[in-house]
């Protein structure tokens, strides 16, 4: 027999993290559970975001972007950890702001963790229904540029 | 500090496994020997389940006619890690598309054109479920990717009601 252990900072950040999925989808304490040097690659296009500015304004806009209601929000499916690797999978139900579009994902992160802070999360996405796979389709391949314009909005200026 | 237990048999599957998806991709027998009887395969780019070791052997029969690997059209393990019970392993799976589920389209897909993470859980040595993720990475795999799974499971289906005796 072979032993994974979890140390006590991975299992807070596990615990922290399904907390903020399922309860608060608090993005400003996302933040805090991302290290500096992150990286977040969305599989469906490829695109990395890097360092934490990008990760924790990438988590940010996206949570920006939809609601959850009674019928619409994440649902934990499955998680599992080795103690450096983490992995969940869930059903993300939302309501698409200004579009009013409602519809589910089923995402599956696989995050590695350091010290009590995720610095790699690989994220696979798939919408259900011909309509939310094209609004889904379409709007990751927009995130990046959203991303990067809510950035330089925040930066402060060099008055 | 919780751990985690990797059994033996559970540690053989992973190691049997591993050198199949690395080395001898097609071969359906060695595949099917590592599912239990009741495993169920859960497709998650369309939802569709395989359940149960006849509609997953016509499946994975179905699947691997599909697509032939040499060279940089093979599989490429990117990271694969087990807390004794699942089992979460990524890959990118280059191709040659014989045509099979692509309406005769024959392709040639390079590793990192999609992305695939599939995670298992084992049972006494066996797998005995397992989601599958598939991630396109151009505009149009993606798109696309949903509609050969559609066409394949089409073609399972066939291929199972083709298979099962008329009562004549």
């Amino acid at each position: 027999m072979q032993e994974n252990t979890l140390n006590p900072v991975n299992e807070r950040l596990i615990q922290e993290y399904l907390e903020i999925a399922t309860v608060t989808d608090d993005m400003d304490h996302l933040s805090h559970l991302i290290a500096d040097d992150c990286v977040w690659i969305m599989m469906p296009t490829g695109h990395a975001f890097k360092g934490f500015e990008q990760v924790s304004t990438l988590a940010k806009t996206a949570g920006g972007t939809r609601v959850h209601d009674e019928k619409y929000k994440v649902k934990i499916l499955n998680w599992f950890t080795d103690g450096e690797h983490f992995c969940v999978e869930y059903h993300h139900g939302a309501i698409i702001k200004g579009l009013h579009i409602k519809g589910t994902i089923t995402i599956c992160l696989v995050c590695h963790m350091r010290e009590g802070k995720f610095d790699r999360i690989q994220e696979y996405v798939h919408a259900h229904g011909t309509l939310f796979k094209l609004v889904m389709s379409i709007g990751l391949r927009i995130l990046p540029l959203l991303v990067k314009m809510r950035s330089s909005r925040e930066k402060p200026s060099e008055e | 500090m919780p751990e985690n237990m990797l059994s033996k048999a559970n540690q053989a599957l992973i190691q049997e496994y591993l050198d199949i998806v690395a080395n001898d991709s097609e071969n359906l027998d060695r595949t099917m020997g590592l599912m239990t009887d009741d495993c169920v395969w859960v497709m998650e780019p369309t939802g569709d389940t395989y359940s149960g070791r006849e509609e997953l052997k016509a499946f994975v029969d179905t699947a691997m006619s599909g697509r032939t690997h040499q060279a940089q059209y093979s599989l490429q393990i990117s990271n694969w890690f087990t807390d004794g019970e699942h089992l979460c392993i990524e890959y990118t799976h280059g191709a040659i598309l014989t045509g099979v589920y692509t309406v005769g389209i024959k392709a040639k897909l390079k590793k990192g054109t999609s992305r695939y993470c599939i995670t298992y859980h084992m049972r006494d040595g066996k797998f005995d479920w397992a989601h599958e993720y598939i991630q396109g990475t151009t505009f149009l795999t993606h798109l696309m990717m949903p509609l050969i799974l559609k066409r394949l499971k089409r073609l399972v289906e066939k291929n199972l009601s083709r298979s099962k005796p008329t009562g004549k």
